[in-house]
């Protein structure tokens, strides 16, 4: 290790975290690295059942049991190797050291206890804090993530807090304890947009200069608004990773390219979208070769006999056997609104592969 | 017949299937209540009126509550609506009834959120998508099964799928069955609430395509519900922008991002994620939230929250005004800045 350098807070090396089933074993998280630093938001994407969310369950050691197990892998925290600590132990990591926001709040917290109440839980279950102390910390918990009235509002219940509202309670509970990690799942799904961007806000507010962050999403939109880095995960791998700025304006996996192809982009002309073929492959039934294979336009014989190494340049890292070209992907082009109109060619050029049917127009 | 071929371009979007008359739609509260008071009601749709014309989509965006589904609701005769009228091909959907009544139902389908609660999980593909058919064409046997196996073609689905049970679909798929079942009597229009909005990204493109595909092909019209502006805006010809059961503003497709006059509108485009790291938005774009549609706020119902609001804006509702040619808006500072571009808001 370089001692120049402050380690990561958070890293990942080499995880896997299979579930044993009755009809085999599926392989939801299968060789995943990664490392999250203080005061970073890392992007972590991928559509449904690519294995986002059990990488948030594993860092927390909380795969369901006995299906799910962590097969193989290291996790750090801070100098902690988390897969080393018991069960007790591991109580004093959740919610003080690393916290979590799921998608819906309003299962998450209880119905029937008031919301000073619940923060004031989180509070009490990681130090001996109470009467005054206690709601002075609630109120200040509150109050960071921008609840107006806090004082009034301790009494209240969940159900008398609107969806946006009770998502920052659940930010509250999180931060209480002054976690060096959040992880985020979704958190933003269920809101409106104006909602939304009032909640991207906080994050960016919330992290300050020490939290880091692992923001699970698939909006590519917001990952561009609010993330530094970005993790692209494809069944149970991450595809490819690099700088927000990097993936969007030339990524390398083709996967990439296509769901940043495939989203409609506001102010953009309107016709086709471009289609990424098929359907996520069967977690059973994973092809051979590269896992994307089956659904890529540039996919060769190769990719359907040989799994791609990961191969890692300056700002990003993917797994392809035929990435495409700096130069190619770069054509990628969003447009800005009420400015100039940009012809139908020009949503076709993001992706220029030999056998596409649309390269024609 | 031929004579009256489009000239003007305002007849050449066709002319106007679905009208939406000063609709309005209030849910009355009951529970918790004494006798003497009177119950509130909800006030999902007020007054709200535009028309689809024939062969187009029209969007309709909104948060959550903002009538945005009632209105599809009323639409299919799924609700009967407190007051205002929707026609259909120029009669009055409400009074129709009897054979009159069936005809709509089939001229008129609609594609929802969520396929997998609306299909019978004992019914196979072929029963399901072969049920309208029969019903409204009286198709049966060799003749059904025909039927059946075009309808999942025209939907980019095998054949042989026909043998299938629903659960053995993906959301994706099982989008494409609702879109099947739909298109299946042959309807001139199709309400779409929310059709890609459980779907998965890669997956969204593909219905999104298949629904402007079958447009083509059979001259549908559509009238869209979705949250996602970037989507209504791939999809629609017209797109009208609802608030608090409130049309704020209406207009072409292009002109949604090229020029948005609502303070609202430009609140919701500036809220929406852009996938562009190198335009990130810096500025909160708007405070507070929704209010409630049981008490809306007085005046336009959006002062609480826009950041150009004047005095006049608390007492006086605007109406809505057509200050362009295909574009109305509901905003006391738009006409001023329409006449005057160069005044600064208006105040």
């Amino acid at each position: 290790m370089n001692h120049g350098d402050q380690p990561p807070l958070l890293q990942v090396q080499d995880l896997r975290t299979y579930f044993v089933t009755r009809a085999g074993i599926v392989k939801a998280v299968d060789g995943v690295s990664f490392e999250v630093r203080r005061g970073e938001i890392v992007g972590l994407v991928g559509e449904s059942g690519s294995g986002k969310s059990n990488v948030c369950l594993s860092i927390l050691n909380m795969v369901p049991k006995p299906a799910g197990r962590i097969v193989s892998g290291e996790i750090w925290l801070d100098g902690t190797d988390l897969r080393r600590l018991t069960e007790a132990q591991f109580r004093g990591v959740r919610g003080r050291e690393i916290a979590m926001i799921l998608q819906d709040p309003l299962s998450s917290l209880n119905p029937v206890y008031t919301v000073g109440n619940q923060v004031g839980e989180a509070i009490q279950a990681h130090g001996k804090v109470s009467g005054n102390d206690l709601r002075t910390r609630v109120i200040g918990a509150l109050q960071k993530v921008q609840i107006p009235g806090a004082p009034a509002r301790l009494k209240d219940y969940p159900h008398q807090f609107s969806g946006g509202m009770r998502q920052r309670v659940m930010a509250a509970i999180a931060v209480s304890c002054m976690p060096k990690l959040l992880l985020a799942d979704e958190p933003t799904t269920a809101l409106d947009v104006t909602i939304q961007a009032q909640f991207l806000e906080l994050m960016r507010e919330l992290r300050g200069s020490d939290l880091g962050i692992l923001y699970v999403t698939h909006d590519l939109g917001v990952v561009a608004q609010l993330c530094d880095r970005v993790l692209v995960m494809y069944a149970g791998q991450i595809v490819e990773s690099g700088t927000v700025e990097q993936i969007f304006r030339a990524p390398r996996h083709p996967y990439t390219a296509a769901l940043i192809g495939s989203v409609p982009v506001l102010g953009r002309t309107r016709g086709r979208l471009y289609q990424i073929e098929g359907q996520p492959p069967n977690p059973l039934a994973l092809p051979e070769g590269c896992r994307f294979a089956p659904r890529c336009p540039r996919a060769q014989e190769r990719c359907r006999a040989e799994e791609p190494p990961v191969t890692n340049e300056q700002r990003t890292a993917f797994r392809c056997w035929y990435p495409l070209g700096l130069d190619e992907a770069g054509a990628l082009e969003i447009q800005m609104p009420a400015t100039q109109a940009v012809g139908a060619e020009s949503r076709e050029r993001w992706m220029p592969a030999p056998d596409q049917q649309s390269a024609g127009r | 017949m031929i004579a009256s071929l489009p000239a003007t371009p305002a007849q050449a979007l066709g002319e106007p299937v679905l009208e939406v008359n000063a609709l309005v739609k209030h849910f009355t509260l009951r529970r918790g209540l004494a006798f003497w008071q009177t119950p509130p009601a909800v006030q999902a749709v007020s007054n709200v009126s535009f028309s689809v014309r024939r062969g187009t989509t029209y969007g309709l965006v909104g948060e959550s509550g903002s009538g945005k589904s009632t209105i599809a609701r009323l639409a299919l005769l799924l609700e009967q609506p407190t007051a205002g009228e929707i026609r259909f091909d120029g009669e009055s959907i409400f009074g129709l009834r009897g054979r009159a009544l069936q005809r709509y139902r089939a001229r008129v389908q609609a594609v929802f959120q969520d396929p997998s609660s609306s299909f019978s999980p004992r019914m196979r593909v072929g029963e399901i998508i072969g049920e309208l058919p029969m019903l409204h064409q009286g198709l049966r046997g060799a003749a059904r099964g025909k039927r059946v196996e075009e309808l999942l073609e025209l939907v980019g689905l095998p054949r042989a799928y026909a043998q299938r049970f629903p659960h053995e679909f993906s959301g994706g798929q099982r989008q494409r069955l609702a879109i099947a079942r739909a298109i299946s009597t042959n309807p001139d229009l199709l309400v779409l609430d929310e059709p890609v909005s459980a779907l998965d990204v890669s997956i969204r493109a593909q219905v999104l395509n298949l629904i402007g595909d079958l447009q083509q092909q059979f001259g549908l019209t559509y009238l869209l519900i979705a949250h996602d502006l970037a989507i209504v805006e791939q999809v629609s010809d017209v797109i009208g922008v609802l608030y608090l059961g409130k049309l704020m503003e209406e207009c072409l497709s292009g002109d949604l991002t090229r020029n948005p006059l609502h303070p609202y509108t430009k609140a919701l485009l500036s809220a929406v994620p852009v996938p562009d790291p190198t335009r990130r938005s810096t500025a909160l774009p708007l405070q507070g939230e929704i209010p409630s549609a049981l008490n809306p706020p007085s005046g336009c119902r959006f002062h609480t929250r826009c950041p150009l609001v004047m005095d006049l804006c608390r007492r006086e509702e605007p109406s809505l005004i057509q200050v362009l040619p295909d574009h109305r808006v509901a905003c006391h500072l738009v006409p001023a800045t329409m006449a005057e571009p160069r005044v600064e808001t208006g105040r």
